[in-house]
């Protein structure tokens, strides 16, 4: 006679076995009384279990309202939820505050620029400013102070003026879009939800 | 007034957005099987309808983070096995007296007739009240609520191997307490 199954016959009493375990329980089990004793006791056990009753309880209608009455008021929100929420909000507060700081940088620069063209910050503009005279001449550019035979051409002012608005307007425009674009989905979201707010109004008065 | 039979599933989403009407649909699901489970882990009628108020509480303030990656049933079990054992903290007189009457049956059979079923009613459920929470938990969820090893498993957070010996444990310890008074109750039905 095989080894007893005494533990495997919990999971055996419960279906819980299956393939080769299972036929080695189910064979050991037809030639070994102890273990059949075993999982009738097993058996008497469940039943026993099964015959003790439920006392009475709210039926459930009742108890899900008592339970409704004591839900908290406030709509439960998940941490993905408050993270989407917080990176939602987080976009136009970093775009404006993008804008702001590259307004600054190029006020500044031109500050500077005007400054050492003026002989202002002498030996500091070159240390400051190590290509202050690109700087000035687009800031001249800009003023329209630059004049045939100054030394430098139109051409190379045009240059300069065509540099000047690809590092300074083209990303202050893509930011300006990009904000422009997020107040556009937010206009969207918002009536969206004030209709499903106003339908939710009108199922609940009906 | 149109009914619209909505699954689960839906009704899962629904209460995720915040719509108690969905949740309490939930509720009225599930309602039967956590107060089963509350009830075998406490013993006491009153307190089972407590933890299992506080047991959906818990789930709506939780719902959010359910996932479906486990059945709904066997992540709500969960909840109401914790809000059982909860409760039962708080009101530790109810174990240690239902105990205490297991105890003092043990000296010696109750009356007869329907008496007697009903003290063996009483006997096994202080018996069930006398097992380790832990045992107590897998033990409720497969004998009473048929529960498969994988979701109790799922339920209880716990590896399958942790289920079946806590499950092999609990009933060696009630077969233990309980076969004297069994046999007893057998012959004097016969």
């Amino acid at each position: 006679m095989s080894e007893h199954v005494y533990e495997w016959l919990n999971a055996y009493y419960d279906g819980e076995l299956q393939g080769q375990q299972l036929r080695k329980v189910e064979a050991h089990l037809e030639e070994c009384p102890e273990c059949r004793a075993e999982l009738e006791g097993l058996q008497s056990l469940s039943l026993k279990l099964q015959e003790s009753p439920l006392p009475e309880f709210p039926a459930a209608e009742r108890f899900a309202a008592r339970v409704g009455l004591q839900l908290p008021r406030e709509q439960p929100v998940s941490i993905r939820k408050k993270v989407f929420e917080f990176g939602w909000w987080g976009i136009p507060v970093t775009t404006l505050l993008l804008l702001l700081f590259l307004q600054i940088t190029f006020i500044l620069s031109s500050w500077l620029g005007v400054a050492d063209s003026l002989g202002l910050l002498g030996e500091f503009g070159n240390w400051v400013e190590p290509g202050s005279s690109s700087l000035v001449v687009t800031w001249s550019a800009r003023l329209g102070l630059m004049r045939p035979g100054t030394g430098i051409g139109w051409l190379a002012a045009g240059e300069v003026f065509g540099r000047s608005l690809l590092s300074q307007i083209v990303p202050q425009l893509f930011l300006a879009i990009f904000y422009l674009g997020w107040l556009l989905v937010w206009w969207m979201r918002h009536n969206r939800q004030a209709g499903e707010s106003s339908l939710e109004n009108k199922v609940q008065m009906q | 007034m149109v009914l619209v039979s909505v699954s689960e599933s839906e009704l899962i989403a629904q209460s995720q957005q915040g719509d108690r009407n969905a949740f309490n649909e939930l509720v009225r699901i599930h309602h039967q099987g956590v107060i089963g489970v509350v009830y075998r882990m406490c013993g006491d009628a009153q307190l089972a309808e407590d933890a299992a108020q506080e047991a959906f509480i818990q789930a709506w303030l939780k719902i959010t983070a359910y996932q479906p990656k486990a059945s709904l049933k066997s992540w709500i079990y969960r909840i109401a096995i914790n809000a059982a054992i909860d409760v039962l903290r708080h009101e530790s007189r109810i174990t240690s007296r239902e105990i205490n009457d297991l105890q003092l049956r043990e000296s010696g059979p109750g009356p007869e007739g329907s008496a007697l079923n009903s003290e063996q009613t009483d006997l096994i459920q202080a018996a069930v009240l006398s097992l380790p929470e832990a045992s107590r938990a897998v033990l409720v969820l497969r004998e009473y609520q048929d529960l498969s090893y994988q979701e109790i498993a799922a339920a209880l957070d716990i590896p399958l191997g942790t289920v079946m010996s806590r499950l092999s444990y609990a009933r060696k310890l009630l077969r233990e307490r309980l076969e004297p008074h069994l046999v007893y109750a057998e012959v004097a039905n016969v």
